[in-house]
């Protein structure tokens, strides 16, 4: 049977500066991507990036950056990327850099849709806890 | 040579649904291709914040109303995943049935919208025709034709009883006389075979490199079919993936066609091994933390994330559809073919832009 529950201490969190890295490093064992998730966590964001091997087994990467922080597009590496990081870009705001095709946040949204519709709206003293 | 830029939909004849490719070519031949897509998004995901989590079956059902029961298992199955819920052996059966009946009159309808799409009407009718009889077994047993809701989260809300299974089985037996009558004329028709084999290739190392799933990647050599992974009851019934290495658009027809075939022995299989029992069992919690899964539509693997937090409300719901997959591997099929050949190539992936928009 399929693991359904995710358990968040077998993800590799890493720093936004590595991501690159690691992704190439994944690419080379032949890992493809499979989707990204962004979860808006108070005043940052986690991304988990989801890839498949070979084996099918998944790889999950984690990382957290602060909401007006840039993050690099994984596209140039693994081009099928690019429609799911518009996705983000254009539903939550995160600022990804040097996307190999960039719709300019009008892949999904026209120009009189609500902007960045998947930030969460919350009353100033909530808090979702930090994700943990 | 002139280059010429110029849409290609989003309102096509051959287009079930509303995309667009801007297409470059030079004279006949295509040199670059962008899709575009944007043009139905209804924000389901933001949606299933705000429901309550039961109700966001109704909901993903509506995703797309050719996949809609394999959409609801899918969620079901995940948040049965993230509350540890064990759903009794009838149950799973009938969702095996549900789900490949369900593919069935998916890849029915696409193998009709594929004739239509060189020009062969009277094998598109065909096709469609023998789509109804599943469709007719779907509203026997759930009630509805497209959007079943008959998945619950803890098991199914319907049952085939005993008067209806023998129905069930006329109707398959009937199937399988129209799809053997059907099954040859796509393999080997010259008219079928000339506007298919060898157009839109796509190489195994980059169908698997691009994301691909589904048929599409399964025409392209890789094995790779979630009903392995293990779910409903799929790992007592023996699945194994079709699977075909010509890369090209009669490949990936020729999955389809076998997976017809492959689903109507599903459902027998199901119906002969399903076990007497209750159909659901009560739930009583809520989802807590974190949930992924991957389940088979007829399109290929969706990927379904969820978080709760112990409350009645997800906090976030993320559905990756095959198409969302499929999509970039259009940016290898269709450079260097002919223009005429882009309607076959395009629906080759069978695309499902109701999905992808979610």
């Amino acid at each position: 049977m399929q693991q359904v529950r995710v358990d968040r201490g077998a993800d590799a969190f890493i720093s936004p500066g590595a991501l690159l890295k690691e992704v190439e490093l994944l690419a080379s064992e032949g890992v493809r991507f499979t989707t990204m998730v962004c979860l808006d966590v108070d005043q940052e964001f986690e991304i988990i990036y989801l890839f498949q091997r070979l084996t099918l087994d998944m790889v999950r990467i984690r990382v957290r950056i602060s909401k007006d922080e840039e993050l690099p597009s994984i596209s140039s590496i693994l081009l099928d990327a690019v429609l799911m990081e518009n996705e983000i870009k254009e539903f939550f705001g995160v600022r990804i850099t040097n996307l190999a095709i960039d719709f300019q946040c009008r892949m999904l949204l026209s120009a009189k849709s609500p902007q960045t519709p998947l930030l969460k709206v919350r009353p100033q003293s909530q808090s979702l806890g930090g994700g943990e | 040579m002139a280059r010429v830029t110029f849409p290609f939909g989003p309102q096509h004849p051959v287009l079930p649904e509303a995309i667009q490719l801007q297409l470059t070519c030079e004279d006949e031949r295509v040199v670059e291709v962008l899709p575009v897509i944007g043009y139905m998004h209804r924000g389901i995901e933001k949606a299933a914040e705000a429901n309550l989590f039961p109700n966001n079956i109704f909901l993903c059902e509506r995703i797309c109303g050719i996949c809609s029961f394999i959409h609801a298992l899918c969620y079901c199955e995940l948040m049965e995943g993230m509350m540890d819920v064990e759903v009794p052996p009838r149950a799973k059966h009938l969702r095996v049935v549900w789900s490949e009946l369900s593919r069935i009159h998916s890849h029915m309808l696409w193998l009709g919208l594929l004739a239509d799409s060189f020009g062969f009407e009277s094998l598109f009718m065909q096709c469609w025709r023998a789509r109804e009889i599943i469709l007719d077994t779907l509203e026997m047993t759930t009630g509805q034709r497209v959007i079943q809701s008959s998945c619950v989260i803890g098991g199914v809300r319907r049952d085939i009883n005993e008067d209806q299974e023998p129905d069930v089985r006329r109707k398959m037996d009937a199937f399988r006389k129209e799809i053997n009558a059907i099954y040859p004329v796509f393999a080997k028709d010259y008219t079928v075979k000339s506007r298919t084999v060898g157009k839109g290739i796509l190489p195994k190392e980059q169908a698997w490199s691009l994301g691909t799933v589904g048929p599409t990647l399964r025409g392209s050599g890789w094995d790779y079919d979630a009903r392995t992974l293990g779910y409903a009851v799929y790992d007592d019934l023996g699945f194994e993936p079709i699977v075909e290495d010509g890369c090209d658009s009669y490949a990936r027809m020729m999955v389809r066609l076998h997976e017809v075939v492959q689903s109507l022995e599903l459902v027998i299989q199901a119906l002969d091994r399903m076990p007497k029992g209750d159909l659901a069992v009560t739930v009583k919690t809520f989802p807590e933390g974190e949930g992924l899964i991957r389940v088979e539509q007829p399109r290929g693997e969706l990927v379904e994330y969820a978080r709760g937090n112990g409350t009645a409300y997800l906090e976030r719901l993320k559905i990756r559809t095959p198409t969302f997959s499929n999509i970039p591997a259009l940016l290898v099929m269709l450079p260097g073919c002919e223009l005429a050949d882009v309607p076959v190539i395009t629906m080759s992936i069978d695309p499902c832009i109701a999905c992808t928009e979610r």
